[in-house]
């Protein structure tokens, strides 16, 4: 039922995780919860073979872009210094701090006077 | 239904996502189905010097669960509009 | 019976104040939004603190539309007078 995946259909595509991850790989199938069959897949930054066929979860998925047909190489502007991408989880070193300060910082804007 | 409906609304409008994992895209908005996932036409990163990742790439799809925010411009959205589709979706939503 | 969604209805077209995953926070008027709280706000202002050598640090993003997705929002309120 998602057919927005369905003009990357046997075509090279770029393919990046909550993880993080980024793969390059043939897009053979998907399904509506974007669940994705994909073959040769290779690392986006080192071009190393990762498999000739695998199989995604739909929700480790970020995105999906369509590479350029004439740009042959898979990995050919993503250089070894490429950083790392982000995972997706947003998990910030002591949040319940961080919100602690934020709550005292705002109580002593509210009313000065108690200081 | 209501943030579809309106996503459609902005079809061929320029929009700029912001991912969870901190990526900002820029580009076309071509299509969005029930999930909120988009399809966003002529890309471009706005830091594309720090994720190269996704250089070369000019059409992409993203899964709606991944979307922080949308960034849109004030012209683009009727809010009056916006604000009565609001209203009937809260009352229809409440059995 | 209402329920806690019924009351946001009373908050369209005023400024609320959101609070979000990962230290963030958004003020903004509100324009929409639907039971996964998805919302949009115009007018909206973003704060992202981090914690800095124990420095409390904020950094702070005006947009004048903006969509949220709705998991990412963890309390939204009437922002104190």
């Amino acid at each position: 039922m998602s057919p927005l995946l369905k003009d990357f259909l046997n075509k090279r595509i770029v393919v990046v995780t909550t993880e993080g991850q980024c793969v390059c790989a043939t897009l053979e199938g998907f399904d509506k919860s974007t669940n994705l069959l994909v073959s040769e897949v290779r690392d986006r930054v080192s071009g190393a073979h990762i498999a000739t066929s695998y199989m995604m979860r739909g929700n480790q998925i970020v995105c999906c872009g369509l590479l350029d047909e004439t740009d042959g190489s898979d990995t050919a502007l993503v250089g070894p210094e490429a950083p790392t991408l982000k995972d997706t989880k947003n998990v910030v070193h002591d949040e319940h701090l961080i919100w602690q300060r934020v709550w005292a910082s705002k109580q002593k804007a509210a009313s000065p006077s108690l200081e | 239904m209501l943030f579809f409906s309106f996503f459609k609304t902005l079809v061929d409008q320029e929009v700029t996502v912001e991912l969870k994992n901190d990526i900002e895209l820029k580009g076309t908005l071509k299509s969005v189905d029930q999930f909120l996932n988009l399809k966003l036409d002529n890309i471009s990163c706005s830091d594309e010097t720090k994720y190269p990742h996704l250089s070369s790439v000019r059409n992409i799809f993203i899964r709606g669960s991944t979307v922080r925010y949308v960034y849109l411009n004030k012209n683009m959205v009727d809010t009056n509009l916006l604000q009565d589709a609001a209203r009937r979706e809260a009352m229809s939503s409440r059995k | 019976m209402d329920t806690p969604l019924d009351l946001l209805k009373l908050n369209l077209d005023e400024k609320v104040f959101v609070k979000l995953r990962g230290a963030r926070e958004m003020t903004g008027t509100l324009q929409a939004f639907d039971s996964h709280c998805n919302i949009v706000l115009s007018n909206a202002t973003e704060t992202i603190y981090e914690l800095v050598e124990g420095e409390l640090k904020s950094n702070t993003k005006g947009s004048e539309m903006v969509f949220v997705r709705g998991d990412s929002v963890t309390l939204i309120t009437t922002p104190a007078e």
